[in-house]
């Protein structure tokens, strides 16, 4: 699920860089520093939508680099355990399917597919096919998530697509 | 929901007494609810009173109560135990305490996630075991992919197992380097590709311009002679033609890691990919026959780059790829990480079989050496291969067995690693200093791989032993010109490249000393042959299990004897039976080939030599069809050609059939050069019947024609009166003095440093000696007191014994030579008898007068002990002939000397002969009765 958030983020910033460029420079820092990662509480950060408050710069004593703490409001995507998401079918092989829902990789085991879909290893791509649908690489699919495993820099996902209106998406 | 049966854990106090049961049967419950109370035996430790007059009371044993949770959510299907049973840790691991209906078995995880209900299996709590144990077999061919409980994966393969059936398919496993692909980073590739890219694009611009010409044909004749004058000057890299499938791809070197983090990655380097010849065809045929997988000991990112080029769309391979980064072992492969409990349908090929630590699923292939002398970019950490032997003009004593390029570490185990590593040359580096202790054994491993890696691929692209050797080929090319040579290509057919030393010469005779690269190796082709058979036994089998259960059905049998006919097809039985074909029907003799001090059953020429089929033998015998000699002129060899109808070959033929699959016929190269008349004469002579070389030689005293009869003479006890004044004259007969003088010097300097010179295997069993003398005071005393000896020593002894010459009981005393073993160490397999042939070899070298002269005695003595029953067939001269069986190479020095003889020769003689003294009495009873007929 999508949220925006509130968080904050400390910036260091040496001397050579105090001047009138150094708003740009600390924007510039924060997107770069935060975009795209990960954290267990928050889950993917996704987009910095705005800067709050940039931080009053202190200088610390010792090494002369100003300390900024930045307030920013960011979009940051946390998948829950039943959530339904969309994605595309990365890896396939025997034992299921791995599908890239944006920065995030679900596993959908066979167990969890519709026992009317095989696994075809002859096929090339390598697929799970059914009658009237294909399970292959880059095939949009939909799925439920049914759990979750997050540690302090990554979240594991598993999925299903065996319940009703799961599954490939025309 | 899945019925599982529980287990009681190992580890609580055994024998335990059930004194309740707390989750009642169909009651639900939940990790960490009690399932039973239970009562063991305790001892507490036995106390120490601070006074030690006074005796701690022994501990006494207490009951204690305790009770068992489960690890696990479910219902309680059914108790296997009853209240006040008494349980054996033998019991509970034999039958399940309950089985549980549970929701989720968690037989399939990925990343600590259950892939079935998506619960965390990576909670820990104070039970201590967390569900990650119950899926631990990783089956995927990616690292990342789920792991399996026992249950899952078998239930995998035999679905997989029931798809290739149903396709008629066999899974095969591919190797990359070596196998179907070579590959290398020395730039020179990339110059010479880049030479003859630049060659062809001329041509064509020439042929466009010709072209425009010829549309205007009138206009200006100018251009034409230049044209003609550049086509001159145009040279192609003579390499090019072979160049040309060549593919090419950049690949960041592995960065070397250090404390775990890599260091700064260098800069991306070209790596060049020659496919084997015949790939494409090879591929495309097989793909309907096999599922194939990759399994390579190069890098995650090398693997797919070199699939790239193999397979681009991906149909044959298909994403099943395993590369080191994922295999878990750094120096082994095993089918179990692909296929953990049914290998029964796998068939491998590989250049290496000890990686897989000789698999019966494996075909070995010979390496594949474009390249040459480049090896196996991705093998740089692996024990090198020992170079095949059996190369006729390198023969030494040192050889190694033909096999032994099939050896294997063998310890299957990750603990092989380090040794592994310090064989490797590019290993130079030492183990890791100790600051990096906090890194585990695997990451210091992992680490110097990477090192040596790196370093192998650096000494690749900065010293360019193409160029090298392309150098030296051009000026070798020049010489041969000066010298007009023709220069006769060796027919080297199929063999190309299986010898790395010899690859180099066939490839300059193949493109008359131009190219340095060759195009020729038809290996795939061979392959492709034996898959194929494999393929056809295995639904052949499978095909007559078939009608036989059919039929079975049919006339209604048991179920037993169904089960008994109806014996599932597997590959690891088809590939055996298929090699054993090869050389069945053939009994062969090793000489020269098996290391002393080794057994031979455990030798690797014999072992090889049992998986083809072939029979070996000990000694020449009536049934041995094939003498497999690493060298000319061992005593085997000789007897071999003097028996006529054996066939004499150079271990090269045992190598080729054995690479090849193939019996080969024994021809041209092959066989041994027919030794020289005098030479098999002499070989007559020593090896008389009834070995009595002695008496022989006490006839030829006496008057008898030279050596000549002893062909009629073989099995009948020889004759003469034991005289030994003969004995030099009839060793006169086929000596070379020159190289007999050579050899005694050569004996003289070898004997004062014991083990300094001599080959390996020696000095293992000089190590031996001291523990040997000390069980056989008698034997082993004797020969270590006769190699230690000085030769003028010895000679002394001999004029003081010949003086004793006469009163053997005297002269037993003084007594100080290597005595055969007893006869049952030439016919008995047993170890022991390696030591005293082994231990021989060390001490007495080369003295080849002596050993001829002792002979005589020696086959006395086991006459002695055989009464006389085996008459030509053991009595060979030389002390080798009584352990013939092991001592290979030993007996090879002892016939050269045999045929040559030593100088002061006179003197060793009359030593021998007064050791005759020895056996004299029998000596002259045995003489006695076998004159009678004479």
């Amino acid at each position: 699920m999508f949220f925006v958030k509130e968080l904050t983020h400390r910036i260091l910033l040496h001397p050579s860089y105090f001047g009138p460029q150094m708003e740009k420079f600390l924007e510039n820092k924060l997107y770069a520093d935060v975009e795209g990662t990960c954290s267990g509480a928050y889950g993917y950060i996704i987009a910095v939508l705005s800067i709050v408050d940039i931080g009053q710069g202190n200088v610390l004593s010792g090494t002369g680099q100003a300390e900024f703490i930045t307030v920013y409001r960011a979009i940051v995507f946390k998948p829950f355990k039943g959530e339904v998401v969309d994605g595309i079918v990365g890896e396939v092989n025997k034992m299921g399917f791995f599908v890239e829902v944006g920065p995030l990789n679900v596993f959908v085991s066979n167990h969890l597919i519709d026992p009317e879909m095989k696994f075809d290893p002859n096929s090339n791509p390598p697929s799970y096919a059914s009658q009237d649908q294909i399970i292959e690489r880059d095939t949009h699919v939909r799925l439920k998530i049914v759990g979750t495993r997050v540690d302090a820099t990554e979240i594991f996902a598993i999925g299903t697509i065996k319940e009703d209106h799961l599954g490939v998406v025309e | 929901m899945t019925t599982t049966p529980i287990y009681l854990p190992e580890s609580l106090q055994y024998p335990i007494v059930i004194t309740s049961i707390a989750a009642q049967q169909s009651s639900t419950v939940a990790r960490g609810t009690k399932l039973l109370h239970y009562s063991f035996e305790f001892t507490p430790r036995r106390t120490f009173s601070p006074d030690p007059a006074v005796k701690a009371p022994p501990p006494k044993t207490e009951k204690r109560f305790s009770s068992w949770e489960s690890t696990s959510d479910g219902v309680v299907k059914e108790w296997h135990l009853r209240p006040g049973q008494r349980i054996t840790l033998k019991e509970a691991k034999e039958t399940p305490a309950l089985t549980l209906l549970e929701e989720c078995p968690h037989s399939m995880q990925i990343a600590g996630l259950c892939t079935q209900c998506g619960k965390d299996m990576t909670i820990t709590d104070y039970i201590g075991i967390t569900d990650e144990s119950r899926a631990g077999i990783r089956m995927t061919h990616d690292a990342a992919g789920p792991t399996v409980s026992a249950y899952e994966a078998r239930r995998i393969e035999r679905e997989t197992a029931d798809k290739l059936r149903g396709a008629r398919k066999l899974i095969l496993i591919v190797d990359l380097d070596q196998t179907i692909v070579h590959a290398t980073v020395d730039p020179t590739v990339g110059e010479w590709i880049a030479q003859g890219k630049a060659y062809e694009n001329r041509m064509a611009e020439k042929a466009a311009a010709k072209a425009v010409k010829v549309a205007a044909l009138s206009k200006d004749d100018d251009d034409d002679e230049t044209a003609s004058d550049s086509d001159s000057e145009i040279e192609v890299n003579p390499n090019w033609e072979m160049l040309k499938d060549v593919a090419q791809f950049k690949l960041a070197p592995e960065a070397p890691v250090r404390r775990g983090k890599p260091v700064a990655r260098e800069e991306p380097c070209d790596y060049y990919i020659k496919p084997r010849p015949g790939l494409s065809t090879f591929l495309t045929s097989l793909k309907d026959k096999y599922e194939m997988h990759v399994y390579t000991m190069g890098t995650r990112a090398y693997a797919l780059q070199v699939c790239n080029v193999i397979d681009p769309n991906g149909s044959y391979f298909g994403g099943r790829i395993l590369s080191r980064d994922d295999s878990g072992s750094l120096t082994m492969k095993h089918i179990q990480r692909l296929f953990p409990y049914n290998s029964s349908m796998v068939v491998i090929i590989d250049d290496r079989a000890d990686v897989w630590g000789n698999s019966p699923n494996l075909v070995k292939v010979v390496p594949y050496d474009f390249f040459v002398g480049i090896g196996d970019i991705n093998a740089t950490f692996l024990p090198k291969l020992p170079d095949p032997v059996g190369n006729a003009a390198e023969t030494s004593a040192t050889s190694t067995p033909p096999s032994e390029r099939l050896a294997s570490p063998s310890n299957g185990s990750s603990d092989s690693t380090v040794p592994a590593l310090a064989a490797s040359p590019h290993t130079a580096s030492p183990a890791p200093p100790s600051t990096e202790i906090d890194m585990t054994k695997g990451e210091v491993e992992a680490a110097i791989i990477a090192e040596a890696q790196s370093k192998a691929v650096t000494s690749q692209l900065e010293e360019r032993p193409l160029a090298k050797m392309q150098k030296e080929l051009d000026k070798e090319e020049e010489r041969e010109e000066a010298e007009k040579e023709g220069g006769a290509q060796p027919a080297n057919g199929h063999l190309n490249g299986a010898k790395e030393q010899n690859g180099h010469e066939h490839h300059h005779h193949h493109h008359k000393g131009k190219a340095l690269l060759s195009n020729n190796d038809w290996e795939l082709e061979r392959v492709w042959n034996i898959l194929h058979e494999v393929h056809r036994r295995f639904y052949e089998a499978e095909g007559d299990n078939k009608a036989n259960s059919v039929a079975m059905q049919g006339k209604g049998k048991q179920k037993g004897s169904l089960a008994k006919n109806n014996k599932v097809p597997d590959v690891a039985v088809i590939i055996p039976a298929l090699k054993s074909e090869v050389l069945a029907g053939v009994r062969i003799l090793f000489s020269s080939v098996i290391p002393l001090g080794t057994p031979p059953e455990q030798s690797e020429a014999w072992r090889c030599a049992r998986e083809f089929g072939a029979k070996c033998a000990m000694r020449l015998t009536d049934e041995v069809t094939h003498v497999v000699a690493a060298k000319e002129g061992t005593h085997k060899v000789l007897e071999a050609f003097h028996k006529g109808n054996v066939k004499v070959i150079w271990t090269k033929w045992f190598n080729d059939c054995i690479a090849l699959w193939k019996h080969l016929e024994e021809k041209g190269d092959y066989l041994l050069p027919m030794p020289s008349k005098r030479t098999l004469d002499s070989i007559d002579a020593a090896a008389t019947p009834g070995s009595h070389a002695g008496n022989e030689l006490n006839g030829d005293g006496d008057g008898r024609p030279k050596a000549g009869p002893s062909v009629e003479d073989t099995g009948t006890p020889g004759t003469g009166t034991g005289t030994p004044v003969g004995t030099p004259r009839m060793v006169e007969l086929d000596l070379d003095w020159d190289a007999a003088q050579d050899e005694l010097e050569a004996f003289l300097a070898e004997t004062d440093d014991e083990g300094g010179e001599g080959d390996e295997k020696i000095d293992e069993d000089g190590e031996d000696e001291p523990g040997d003398e000390d069980d056989a005071p008698d034997r082993e005393g004797r020969d270590k007191n006769f190699g230690a000896r000085d030769m003028d020593e010895l000679l002394a002894d001999d004029e003081a014994m010949e003086v004793a010459y006469g009163e053997p009981s005297g002269s037993k005393s003084v007594l100080k030579r290597p005595r055969g073993g007893t006869p049952d160490s030439t016919a008995s397999d047993s170890e022991d008898d390696v030591t005293p042939s082994a231990k021989r070899t060390k001490l007495a070298p080369g003295p080849s007068a002596l050993n001829n002269i002792l002979t005589p005695d020696e086959e006395t003595d086991e006459d002695e002990e055989m009464t006389g029953s085996k008459p030509g067939s053991i009595a060979l001269s030389g002390p080798g002939a009584e352990n013939e069986d092991e001592e290979e190479e030993e007996d090879g020095e002892e016939e050269e000397e045999g045929s040559s003889a030593a100088e002061g020769f006179g003197d060793s003689a009359s030593d021998d002969e007064s050791d005759d003294s020895e056996d004299d009495d029998f000596l002259n009873e045995l003489s006695a009765a076998s004159d009678g007929p004479g």
